[in-house]
């Protein structure tokens, strides 16, 4: 009887050694865009890749072929039982998420993109504004700068051309405007929006016009219509700045930087909270501090001066701080420039 | 004896696609075998899988039908995808605005707009073939792009749910089509596709107007010198078609998204030209082929989730699948090639 008794518990602490050895599972439900867009999942992969060498996780994942699909990849991989934290990319997964979280309470879920409000859900958006900030203030120096920039004139214009006008994008150009005017406040910041995501004919139009107009430098936030952008800034010899992910390589002559999204280092602090046990639902905002976006300055054929990389450094350290509180909406850009401290 | 033989050669035709598809896969360094364990586990592994095979195939039950019935009536309809957006985003629009409702009046109104909008825009490619002699193919065609866009500016701007996805805001509870179950996306749409596969056969066979669309369809002359109006006809028969597609999209509205999603169909409406023609054009042929493309694209959902085979791997294999799925006379044109070669070389 003791001899099973002692089999007993030695078989269950086996089964608890196994259990807390066991390899901490991750899986990734993908925006219906797909690996390989050089943008969004591919960085979202790679932050996955890297917990996988670094934290030592396995992962699965899948790559939904239609917006109906996202609630059966994401319950099936919930019902599994077998994965300790399920990352879904993309805001079209709120609606299905928001279902299947509530079927499963135990199962730790992140969503990017949305603010999905649920006991076990960590909903993380970006604060496009503050890396929208770091690029307008670079382009507030460099329109200036004829010295080393031969096509910039001296009339202290910038542009953004915008996907559509909803808040979202309206951050970027709250941000842009306000790090450029931050270095100027006499930089005249032209704004348009292409009127989708896909229309980089129109995108081109509207940089046209910019750069007709005196402006040297044309941002994007326009997703696939912004690479019209980039074709106006080769016409009209101007620049333009990337967005998202690093765009540079697209017209390197052309290109300074990109303004990205680092999905990579939010998924991966993501995985690595969970193993922590430091992992907590809610709805995040993550910018400069969390390492969520920043600036890329590689892939261009264009040189930055390094005392401009310098301020530009100077003022992510004051964010980071949180001396500069940058705005993510343009009505409040006015008030933000007559409070900040410089 | 007939019936055995036709099945005996789908077995065969199924085999050689495994083989072919499996050759792919292996080349690639994958294992074929664990390939299509999971393919066929998540197709028909358990009661998940079945669901999930049934949710898939519900929308090109419909879509299938609807290119079915006008190929009947010998009209090439290509716009079921822009169809099945107009009846969508008329059933999201009905579902979510009208006032509160019985649930049977909201449900039936939300399905009849999604009916009557994927119709009329069916119509003008009609009315155009048959006051302008424009072609259907060109006409239907060019009418997806316009329709397709016009949903989603409509999902964009004029009834944009607030919040960063373009879709309508959620229908009410009283425009739902119920789900089977909980934990499955399978609702009552199938029944629906169901039915209209009855009452399509039941037309197209039973009916005289069934009668002489199909006429018009095989010999539109001799069908006007038998005194039928074949303007009229392929004019309804599009409209019809339309209608089937519209409700496929209402019904993937009111059941599974519960709202109009910009971008919800993968290409629904296209892949309904292949079931429809796989499936003989008859109503059983496309309910059996829409169940194949079912299986195929829920096997390939699990392979995808549970293996480390990309997702394209997937989309070969189902089209390897359907490719030879869709060639009955292969071996027979096999055979001939072989004799042809034969011949040739004696000569």
């Amino acid at each position: 009887m003791s001899g099973k008794k002692t089999f007993l518990v030695v078989i269950s602490v086996l089964i608890m050694a196994v259990c807390v050895c066991a390899q901490f599972r991750v899986g990734v439900v993908f925006a219906t865009g797909g690996l390989g867009d050089r943008s969004f999942n591919d960085s979202g992969y790679e932050g996955v890749k890297r917990a996988e060498k670094e934290l030592g996780i396995a992962f699965d994942y899948v790559e939904p072929q239609a917006v109906a699909d996202f609630e059966s990849h994401q319950r099936a991989f919930a019902q599994s039982n077998k994965y300790d934290l399920i990352i879904c990319l993309g805001f079209d997964q709120a609606d299905a998420l928001k279902k299947v979280a509530k079927e499963y309470p135990k199962q730790k879920f992140v969503l990017i993109d949305s603010d999905v409000d649920a006991p076990n859900v960590a909903a993380i958006l970006s604060k496009d504004h503050e890396k929208s900030f770091l690029v307008g203030a670079f382009a507030a120096m460099l329109t200036k700068d004829t010295k080393n920039f031969k096509q910039m004139n001296s009339a202290g214009k910038i542009g953004i051309v915008g996907g559509m006008p909803i808040p979202l994008i309206k951050a970027f150009a709250a941000g842009y405007t306000a790090g450029a005017k931050y270095i100027d406040p006499k930089i005249e910041v032209y704004e348009a929006y292409a009127g989708g995501w896909s229309d980089p004919a129109k995108a081109k139009e509207q940089a046209l016009i910019m750069y007709s107009r005196g402006a040297d430098i044309v941002f994007q936030a326009a997703g696939g219509s912004g690479l019209g952008v980039f074709k106006a800034a080769k016409q009209a010899k101007k620049y333009a700045i990337g967005v998202d992910s690093n765009q540079n390589y697209i017209e390197p002559d052309h290109i300074l930087f990109s303004a990205v999204r680092r999905l990579d280092n939010v998924l991966y602090n993501q995985i690595a909270d969970a193993m922590k046990g430091q992992w907590k639902p809610g709805i995040y905002k993550l910018g400069l501090k969390e390492k969520a976006v920043d600036y890329d300055l590689t892939k261009s054929n264009l040189k930055i001066p390094t005392a401009m990389v310098e301020k530009v450094e100077e003022l992510r350290g004051k964010i980071i701080a949180g001396e500069i509180v940058v705005p993510d909406k343009l009505e409040d850009v006015d008030a933000f420039l007559k409070n900040v401290k410089r | 004896m007939k019936i055995i033989k036709k099945a005996a050669n789908l077995l065969l035709r199924l085999a050689l696609a495994l083989i072919i598809a499996g050759i792919i896969l292996f080349v690639s360094g994958y294992s074929p075998l664990k390939a299509y364990k999971a393919m066929i586990w998540g197709a028909i592994g358990n009661w998940n899988g079945i669901a999930l095979s049934l949710v898939q195939a519900t929308p090109l039950i419909f879509t299938g039908l609807a290119v079915a019935f006008a190929n009947n009536c010998g009209v090439f309809n290509i716009g079921a995808e822009g169809q099945l957006y107009l009846g969508a985003m008329a059933a999201g629009v009905i579902g979510a605005y009208l006032p509160p409702l019985p649930h049977y009046l909201h449900l039936l109104l939300a399905l009849l707009g999604g009916a009557l909008f994927g119709g009329l825009w069916a119509a003008i490619a009609a009315w155009l073939k048959v006051k302008a002699n424009a072609n259907e193919v060109i006409m239907t065609i060019m009418l997806n792009s316009i329709g397709i866009l016009f949903c989603s500016y409509l999902a964009n701007y004029t009834f944009k749910a607030s919040g960063p996805v373009a879709q309508t805001p959620e229908i009410k509870s009283t425009a739902v089509l119920s789900r089977l179950s909980t934990g499955t996306q399978l609702s009552s749409a199938i029944f629906l596709g169901l039915a209209l596969i009855v009452l399509v056969w039941f037309v197209l066979y039973r009916t005289k107007f069934g009668y002489e669309i199909r006429i018009v369809g095989a010999n539109p002359r001799a069908a006007a010198t038998a005194g039928i109006n074949v303007a009229q006809k392929i004019t309804a028969a599009l409209f019809i078609s339309g209608t089937l597609a519209g409700l496929g999209g209402a019904g993937q509205v009111l059941g599974l998204h519960g709202r109009f999603i910009d971008g919800f169909s993968p290409g629904y409406g296209f892949d309904g030209i292949a079931v429809a023609i796989l499936g003989g054009n008859s109503p059983i042929g496309v309910l059996f082929s829409a169940l194949l493309f079912g299986l195929m694209r829920a096997g390939g959902m699990v392979l995808d989730r549970t293996t480390n085979i990309p997702v394209d791997f997937v989309l070969i294999i189902q089209a390897v699948i359907i490719v030879m799925v869709a060639a009955p006379e292969l071996f027979k044109a096999l055979k001939g090639g072989v004799k042809d070669v034969r011949t040739v070389v004696k000569q």
